[in-house]
């Protein structure tokens, strides 16, 4: 089977992020990109399905902190799990990059490959979660998309997909070729192998030119989120509950009827 | 960045007289992608495999299947990954990487002492002679079964009456009268692994020669001893080993007869320079740990964090943690750089070889690493006020384990006897040029002349502080010698204060020249050159203390003299440190972690 997966690179989930003196990227300093937990989960999936003539194709348009060298190296990371090889879209302006351009250009360097079984996206990128590329890029390559998968099998043409959905597990068939999104239970975590790290190298990281369209949005501004407001303490025991039902229902939302 | 490796440097105390390093020693940024990369990979399976299951393995929880135990599951994973068999040769399976990747490795492995030392009997100490020493047969026999930890090894070295005085042990083995097999009689203590080792590195005497075999601990006549209930890595298995006429096979001598202190030896180097590195990242761990807490406890309404106090022991964690940092980096980085003037198709025994000329340096390693630990956690307890007591804040772990650090791969104080007899004896066989340098300084003391200067514009200032602290301890290093003379292996008082006072001068030069080399265009060049002067204060104050009270011991006459001229020689020790380590605390809590 040949399977394609999609990678981002995104800040270090541990990094204490940082507006940077433009007011609308983030200070790269002291940011380490990772291959993003998602990412990483479909990367080991698609280790997993691809069989004994199989091949896992990584693809990363250069967005990110560092651009080119962000995601090339997020390349490299999926390589050193066990992917066979790479395949870089680099891009000059990454900053507003919306979306569907993103998938546009991966659709585009798919197409290139001539043929692909599955593919598959992290259901999100840690830092935008836009949660967009995934779905457009099905659209635009014009697979059935199954998203927030948690588990998935391949047989006979098919995939059996197992999704989170509110309140409910949806088991879902689905004909091949399809993209599909995955949650983080998709796969065990893989960690990679000292030998594969230094075989990584030596794996071909191919570059794909696409012409990518004049940014259709732009990030006008960026700010960390508001602090957390102050907890309340409503009363003790059993009195209290009423008020604590009456709050969260009307003044934090968080319980609907 | 490819490895940039520095010029020699004479090995077992050559730094003392050496004028002040401002290039050509390594520090951690001189690392390759490559190595750092296997170090994330190493970090990566700490922080998902074995820090979310420190209470399972101190418990010694099964594996989830139920079939082994989870310790050793952990083990054969991290083998698995390549973590047990970085400098094992690839013809056996390993990776035949550098030392200093495999210490990269130690060092992002931290923080679980009982993992790392579960890893380490088996990996380390419990391979590597083999891979040192054995020949063809016994490596191709053994080293792939150990790198992929389908068998576990241990080193069974230590005996009830033989701990530091490792090398008299009464185990013995006899050969048989047809030459097939030694019959091996004795006990060995605190070997870790022992509980589930399948095979050991038994020192034992044979035809009165003190050897090592190679025991597989599933023959009759083997016994393990009960698990000792341990202060710290209780993960761990430490337990006695009792041999009771034992055969094994006569092709499983490992070396040649009489090759004990050889084999012993050398791998205790390597031990040394791998626990110092752990510790070293255990310390910047506890840094992290501790910053998170005293960010959020708050008390008065402020965070802990914000009082000057904490701030002040936040700066002396950091400085001390940069230092021994740049220590460990400067010693592998010297190694190397002898290693690599070795002639072509060299052999591992020549490398180790290497590493033996550098005791004096491993043995700094060893003490600064787990001492700094000592010193952090000293601190990180403290700045946790009750919860740094509770084990659910992991410091009280980190304490419990730190211990031990200072115990095995020779006790601080058999490592502080090595340095300090290491330096003597380098300066007494000339291999340093002790002599030429003492010269220079006598003429200046007489002339009452101040020939000091910097070299360079960046941290100039330092750079003449570690100067005077590098001519006060050469002074002192004579007036030891030429005061004790000829009783230097009993004078061990003053023989560590010494080993102290070189040892902060080694670890303080290293911050400098770590510093300078990044330049003053560095991103962190600000807060970097505010550490260098708290690790230079911290030096000068250690190294002042031992020489008055070295000298007060060893001068007979005149000492009023040698107070004048060491006090002259240490130069004017004012330094603002309060200012100062409010800026590294400022830095560190904009960072949020131990980020250098
Ligand atoms: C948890 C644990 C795991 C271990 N694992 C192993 C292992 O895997 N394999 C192995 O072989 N050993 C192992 N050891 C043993 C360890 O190496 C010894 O404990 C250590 O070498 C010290 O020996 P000792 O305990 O007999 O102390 P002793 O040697 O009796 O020392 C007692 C005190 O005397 C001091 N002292 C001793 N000699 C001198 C001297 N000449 N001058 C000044 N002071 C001196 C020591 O510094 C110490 O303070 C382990 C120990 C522990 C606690």
């Amino acid at each position: 089977m040949r399977v394609f997966v999609c990678v981002k690179p995104v800040p270090d989930t541990a990094a204490r992020i940082k507006v940077g003196g433009d007011g609308k990227t983030i200070d790269p300093s002291g940011v380490k990109f990772i291959l993003g937990p998602y990412d990483a989960r479909t990367v080991a999936k698609a280790l997993e399905l691809k069989g004994e003539d199989g091949e896992v194709v990584v693809v990363s348009a250069g967005m990110g902190g560092k651009g080119e060298s962000a995601a090339n190296k997020r390349i490299k990371d999926a390589l050193a799990l066990g992917a066979d090889r790479g395949i870089f879209i680099a891009d000059e302006a990454p900053e507003n990059r919306d979306p569907l351009a993103v998938a546009k250009a991966l659709a585009t360097a798919i197409q290139n490959e001539g043929g692909h079984d599955l593919v598959l996206c992290g259901r999100q990128a840690m830092d935008d979660q836009a949660l967009a590329v995934g779905p457009m890029l099905a659209t635009l390559l014009d697979l059935p998309c199954v998203t927030d998968a948690v588990s998935l099998e391949v047989s006979d043409g098919k995939a059996v997909v197992q999704r989170a959905a509110e309140g409910r597990v949806e088991t879902i068939e689905v004909t091949l070729p399809a993209l599909i999104t995955g949650q983080r239970d998709l796969a065990d975590e893989r960690y990679p192998k000292l030998k594969d790290i230094l075989k990584a190298k030596k794996k071909s990281v191919a570059t794909f030119d696409f012409a990518w369209p004049a940014p259709a949005y732009e990030v006008v501004s960026l700010a960390p989120p508001p602090d957390p407001v102050a907890g309340k303490i409503v009363g003790e025991g059993p009195d209290a509950v009423p008020e604590l039902l009456k709050l969260l229902q009307d003044e934090a939302k968080a319980l609907t009827f | 960045m490819t490895a940039v490796l520095p010029p020699p440097v004479a090995p077992g105390g050559g730094f003392l007289l050496t004028p002040a390093a401002r290039s050509g020693v390594f520090s951690r940024e001189q690392t390759s992608e490559d190595q750092l990369e296997m170090a994330d990979a190493a970090r990566a399976f700490l922080e998902g495999e074995i820090l979310p299951h420190m209470e399972a393995l101190e418990a010694w929880a099964k594996n989830e299947a139920g079939d082994s135990l989870l310790m050793i599951e952990k083990l054969r994973e991290a083998c698995d990954l390549g973590l047990g068999s970085i400098e094992l040769p690839e013809e056996y399976d390993g990776l035949g990487l550098s030392l200093t990747t495999s210490l990269l490795c130690s060092e992002a492995l931290c923080a679980c002492a009982s993992f790392a030392a579960t890893l380490g009997a088996h990996a380390g100490i419990g391979t590597l002679p083999i891979a040192y020493f054995g020949n063809d047969e016994q490596k191709a026999r053994y080293l792939p079964k150990l790198a992929s930890a389908e068998i576990i090894s241990c080193y069974a070295l230590t005996e009830p009456g033989n701990g530091s005085d490792a090398l008299h042990g009464k185990t013995n083995a006899v050969l048989s009268d047809d030459g097939s097999h030694y019959v091996l009689n004795g006990q060995k203590q605190f070997i870790t692994n022992g509980s589930w080792a399948d095979i050991s590195v038994v020192f034992t005497n044979i035809e009165g020669k003190y050897s090592a075999l190679i025991v597989d601990l599933h023959t009759d006549g083997v016994t393990r001893g009960a698990e000792e209930k341990k202060m710290g890595i209780r993960g761990s298995s430490t337990c006695g080993l009792i041999f009771q006429d034992v055969k094994v096979p006569a092709e499983d001598l490992l070396g040649q007869l009489g090759d004990a202190a050889k084999i012993a030896l050398n791998i205790l180097y390597v031990g040394r320079l791998k626990l110092g590195f752990a510790t070293m990242g255990t310390a910047k761990y506890a840094i992290t740990k501790t910053l998170d807490f005293c960010t959020s406890r708050k008390q008065f309404g402020r965070p802990v964090i914000e009082f000057d106090a904490q701030q002040g022991k936040l700066a002396e964690m950091a400085a001390w943690t940069y230092a021994c940092d740049s220590a460990c980096y400067r010693a592998i980085g010297d190694i190397d750089a002898q290693i690599a003037l070795l002639p072509e198709g060299h052999t591992t025994l020549d490398e180790i070889a290497i590493l033996r000329q550098f005791g004096l340096e491993c043995a700094i390693v060893k003490i600064c690493g787990s001492e700094t630990l000592s010193r952090v956690l000293y601190h990180a307890l403290r700045m946790h006020g009750g919860y740094g007591f509770c084990e659910e804040y992991q410091i009280e772990r980190l304490a419990r384990d730190n211990v031990v650090d200072t115990i095995y791969e020779g006790t601080n104080d058999i490592n502080r006897i090595v340095l300090s007899g290491a330096l003597v004896e380098s300066a007494y066989m000339g291999t340093i040029p002790f002599r030429e340098t003492l010269e220079s300084i006598h003429s200046d003391l007489r002339d009452g002349e101040d020939t000091l200067a910097a070299t360079g514009d960046y941290l100039a200032a330092e750079e003449i502080r570690v100067l005077h602290l590098k001519r006060a301890l050469t002074y002192l290093t004579e007036r030891i010698l030429i005061g004790i003379g000829k009783d230097v292996r009993t004078e061990q008082q003053v023989l560590f204060m010494l080993s102290d006072a070189i040892m902060a001068l080694y670890l303080a030069e290293a911050a400098f020249a770590r510093t300078v080399q990044l330049g003053a265009d560095h991103d962190q060049a600000g807060v970097r050159a505010d550490l260098v002067r708290l690790a230079l204060h911290d030096a000068e104050a250690q190294a002042r203390s031992s020489s008055r009270d070295a000298l007060a011991h060893v001068e007979t006459s005149g000492l009023a003299e040698h107070l004048t001229n060491i006090d002259r020689l240490f130069g004017d020790p004012t330094m603002p440190v309060v200012a100062i380590k409010r800026r590294v605390a400022e830095h560190f809590i904009a960072a949020g972690r131990y980020d250098i």
